[in-house]
């Protein structure tokens, strides 16, 4: 299908990423030999800077393209997700939950936290499951950034627009490792500042846009889905709609993410003292709504959009009912087409910054936790930081090759949230007992953490589809975090550590 | 659903609204912030 995206589109895009790969390899003139600058950016990173590295990283083209999904196919039920993330963040920003704690340890990355607060074994089994899952659940960007440029630049009405995709996805992770093994942290913190100003502009017109289109506005949206969909598009807690307990699942997921998954944890450790780490949280607390809630409201004036519009209704509306199936193309084929030539290329400069700036922060969390946290312990000759940062570096590298192969070529799974949950849950869902418990109650044992861990694995049954049949996911997903908190609880109460490590 | 519809304009022109304003205090912030986080770490500790 045809879009508005033209040759001066292309340009600006092209322009655009050149330049941020030119600055991220500029500025590894700031990382000299300092293990700590490479990974953390020597923690001294200021408020505002640091804020909005943390929005830009959590602000990825992945989130952008799920967000989208889920609020076309769930209507104005799907706000109860980006409310949750808001309220996850506040909480942490307001009382500076973990994260203060944390920053005051000096850490560089969070398996340290385990070996300072129970051993060095469980920080090297606490990194190797982080890798894991994180790796596992950066695998399915590549793919959904691939589709966002398919429709919003028109590039599948070309006779192969697989191949031209994956090659223009190829050239980004190139670059993008590129600029993080060159600029480490330092040129995370400063590109992520400046994708935060074109997207969080661009986004905000793009929204205009599509509110003042008189076929996508307010009226319209509300509308569209009350004639399709009906209550459950408005009301989440319906039991065709989202449910109590997955809502509560996902604001323990937004929760224990801020103080447990690396890339996001990572902006506690940049942050200046504990005081920056626990005010970034807070004044980031409208940016983790906005990220979730922005890509939805658009894909929604897609919805209404569409409905009304004589060939596209054939192809999204057959039979004047939604066909969710074709969920993935509504939000970028709807910007593709609604938008301005110029404009669309800003906005898709933005997004692929944004792609870009995703995989830059989780690049470099993955490849410093393997230096840092799985390398250097298990080695038992010294290591200097010159020789830490060329492992991150290459570890980056060999990452960057996944993402490539698994990422790029190998047809995922369709099950795209079930995929992220489930990889993310892994580590998290055992992480967050450690840790809180490491952190606020004396009691907390090595063999406890170790239990937590592995019971993360248990996880991995919600991808088994006759266990995800009988129990929703989101009873899956909050039994999972009990389950690893009662296994924690216990083992600590039943093998205690002779002395607490903090 | 009207008490539904009522309650998410609310919740978007909020949000929407605070977004804003801590964008307008993050860009020009931010960039004063880029240029110290250099100079800290040219600074010896």
């Amino acid at each position: 299908m045809n879009t508005n995206f033209t040759g001066i589109d292309w340009v600006i895009v092209v322009g655009y990423i050149a330049g941020i790969t030119f600055l991220g390899n500029y500025l590894n003139r700031y990382i000299g030999t300092s293990s700590s600058t490479f990974m953390v950016g020597a923690g001294k990173s200021p408020l505002a800077l640091n804020t909005a590295s943390y929005i830009g990283t959590e602000l990825g083209l992945v989130t952008i393209m799920y967000a989208a999904i889920e609020g076309y196919t769930m209507g104005f039920s799907y706000l109860v997700i980006p409310l949750v993330a808001l309220l996850a963040s506040f909480i942490i920003g307001k009382t500076g939950f973990a994260v203060s704690k944390l920053r005051a340890l000096k850490l560089t990355t969070i398996p340290e936290f385990f070996e300072k607060r129970y051993s060095k074994k469980i920080r090297v089994l606490s990194a190797f499951m982080l890798v894991l899952a994180g790796v596992l659940n950066m695998g399915l960007f590549p793919k959904m950034g691939a589709a966002f440029i398919t429709y919003a630049t028109g590039i599948s009405a070309l006779s192969n627009p697989t191949m031209i995709v994956n090659i223009v996805m190829s050239v980004l992770i190139v670059l993008v490792v590129l600029y993080t093994i060159r600029g480490g942290m330092v040129a995370v913190l400063v590109c992520d500042f400046i994708q935060f100003c074109v997207l969080s502009v661009g986004l905000l017109i793009g929204l205009g846009f599509v509110l003042m289109n008189e076929s996508s506005g307010m009226n319209e949206i509300v509308n569209s889905y009350t004639l399709t969909l009906g209550e459950r598009s408005f009301n989440p807690f319906s039991s065709d709609s989202y449910g109590t307990a997955y809502i509560i699942w996902m604001f323990i997921v937004f929760f224990v993410f801020g103080f447990a998954w690396g890339p996001t944890v990572a902006r506690a450790l940049t942050a200046k003292n504990e005081a920056v780490a626990r005010k970034t949280f807070l004044l980031g607390t409208p940016g983790q709504f906005i990220r979730l809630a922005l890509p939805a409201l658009i894909a929604m004036g897609a919805f209404a959009y569409f409905r009304k519009d004589g060939d596209l209704a054939a192809y999204f509306f057959p039979n004047g009912t939604p066909d969710m199936s074709h969920a993935i193309e509504a939000m970028p084929l709807f910007l593709g087409k609604l938008l301005p030539v110029g404009f669309i290329g800003v906005l898709t400069a933005g997004l692929l910054a944004a792609f870009m700036s995703t995989h830059d922060s989780y690049l470099l969390t993955w490849g410093s936790v393997i230096s840092h946290d799985i390398v250097v312990p298990l080695k038992k000759a010294k290591i200097n930081g010159k020789q830490e940062i060329w492992i991150a570096r290459l570890a980056i590298v060999i990452i960057g090759v996944f993402l490539l192969v698994w990422g790029i070529w190998y047809e995922l799974p369709d099950s795209i949230w079930t995929y992220m949950a489930i990889t993310g849950n892994i580590y998290l869902t055992g992480a967050a007992s450690a840790i809180i418990g490491g952190l606020y109650w004396k009691r907390s044992s090595k063999t406890g953490a170790l239990a937590a861990l592995l019971s993360g694995l248990a996880s991995v049954a919600g991808i088994i589809p006759v266990v995800s049949e009988v129990l929703p996911i989101g009873v899956l997903g909050l039994s999972a975090y009990l389950f690893s908190a009662v296994v924690f609880i216990v083992f600590s109460l039943m093998f205690p550590d002779k002395k607490a490590s903090i | 659903m009207m008490a539904w519809i009522i309650i998410w304009k609310i919740v978007l022109i909020v949000g929407i609204s605070l977004f804003v304003g801590t964008a307008i205090y993050i860009i020009p912030t931010g960039l004063k912030d880029v240029m110290k986080f250099f100079k800290s770490l040219n600074d010896p500790e």
